[in-house]
């Protein structure tokens, strides 16, 4: 059912879009990331079920919950920089949204550093010194 | 060992699957690459766990505290200080609250000790105000101290003489008058305990005297506690507890 909404309300989108853009291109692109920031608001509550059966899962299986949360918060991160890189590209600005995609992966590299340096200290520590 | 193995076997299998959940869910092909090497890393580190906690004890709190470390914000840098500036201030002032109470307990203490060991007087309560100085120092304002039902007669005429501490006194002579009708009534009421009118009269004998042997008594003590202490005279107020005023 929900699918059925987005989908038509998609649609009007379309069409509004492509009847203002002659006229005002501005408004346009203002209806377009409206309907983007709709729909992602609309549909994030649904991720809470997603998130509880992921931590009951990872309870269970007694990885350790700094795993499923880093792992959350890259998704998170990969979702939000992808919907402000669509935005700004559909206003044309293809050079801004690649800097955002490209922010998004450094913060992403950033949440494994700490993994690195675990890593790397604990096979510096095999070593003999 | 079995146990042990199989709950290893177990985390892999969960962070295997964990990872290609997260694989499935991104959003496009771009951020791939980069997704899959933190799963690859963190598939990396479920394996080699049991070698892990074998050489290093506990590197699960050292990865959260790393993480936390990157989480943190930098441009929320002038927040975190004043929420610690906060956090400290709010520490400070409990501190100190916590040692000018402790150093009023101490201090009260002490003026007791020293005017009872002076005095052979029986103090009650010794109650100190504190304030605190600008520059962190604490003040005594106001000390009261309360004094106990000692003889006032005997210790107020012998007070005088700087007697040493724990010394015996003589026991004053005992005058016994015969009661006169008329002035055994208002001793009644400052004399509340002893409602016999005929051991009213020494109380009623003693109205012209105490006062004068009680203020010498006060003076006495609040000299003590002021040499002592380093406190004003001003500041020191000697009450005793029937007579009710306090100099």
């Amino acid at each position: 059912m929900d699918i059925l909404q987005i989908v038509g309300i998609g649609l009007l989108t379309t069409v509004l879009i492509l009847v203002i853009r002659e006229q005002k291109p501005m408004f346009a692109f203002l209806l377009a990331a409206f309907f983007g920031v709709a729909v992602f608001l609309a549909l994030i509550g649904r991720i809470e079920g997603v998130v509880t059966v992921l931590e009951e899962l990872a309870d269970r299986s007694g990885i350790q919950t700094v795993y499923l949360k880093t792992m959350l918060k890259i998704i998170g991160i990969a979702y939000i920089a992808e919907f402000g890189a669509q935005i700004v590209r559909d206003a044309g600005m293809e050079s801004v949204a690649s800097k955002i995609e490209f922010a998004g992966k450094m913060l992403i590299l950033v949440m494994a550093v700490p993994i690195i340096s675990v890593i790397i200290e604990t096979v510096l520590g095999l070593l003999p010194a | 060992m079995m146990v042990a193995l199989s709950g290893w076997l177990k985390q892999v299998v969960a962070v295997v699957l964990l990872a290609s959940l997260i694989d499935l869910l991104l959003p496009n092909r771009a951020m791939q690459r980069y997704v899959r090497l933190v799963a690859g890393l963190f598939i990396l580190l479920t394996i080699a766990a049991p070698m892990l906690q074998w050489i290093k004890g506990d590197f699960g709190a050292k990865l959260s505290a790393g993480i936390a470390a990157v989480e943190r914000q930098p441009d929320t840098a002038p927040n975190q200080l004043a929420q610690i500036e906060a956090d400290a201030g709010r520490l400070r002032a409990s501190r100190d609250d916590q040692a000018s109470r402790l150093a009023a307990v101490m201090l009260e203490g002490e003026i007791r000790t020293t005017v009872e060991q002076e005095t052979g007087l029986r103090v009650d309560k010794v109650t100190v105000a504190l304030a605190g100085q600008p520059d962190g120092a604490m003040t005594a304002t106001g000390v009261t101290v309360q004094l106990g039902d000692a003889p006032a007669g005997a210790d107020g005429g012998k007070g005088n003489d700087g007697s040493a501490p724990g010394e015996i006194r003589p026991v004053a002579p005992i005058r016994v008058e015969l009661p006169d009708i008329e002035i055994g009534a208002p001793a009644t009421d400052g004399e509340a305990g002893q409602p016999d009118g005929r051991e009213a009269v020494p109380a009623a004998s003693q109205t012209a005297e105490p006062t004068e042997a009680d203020q010498a008594e006060r003076n006495r003590v609040a000299a003590i506690v002021a040499a002592r202490f380093g406190i004003r005279t001003d500041a020191i107020k000697v009450t005793r507890p029937a007579a009710g005023d306090a100099y």
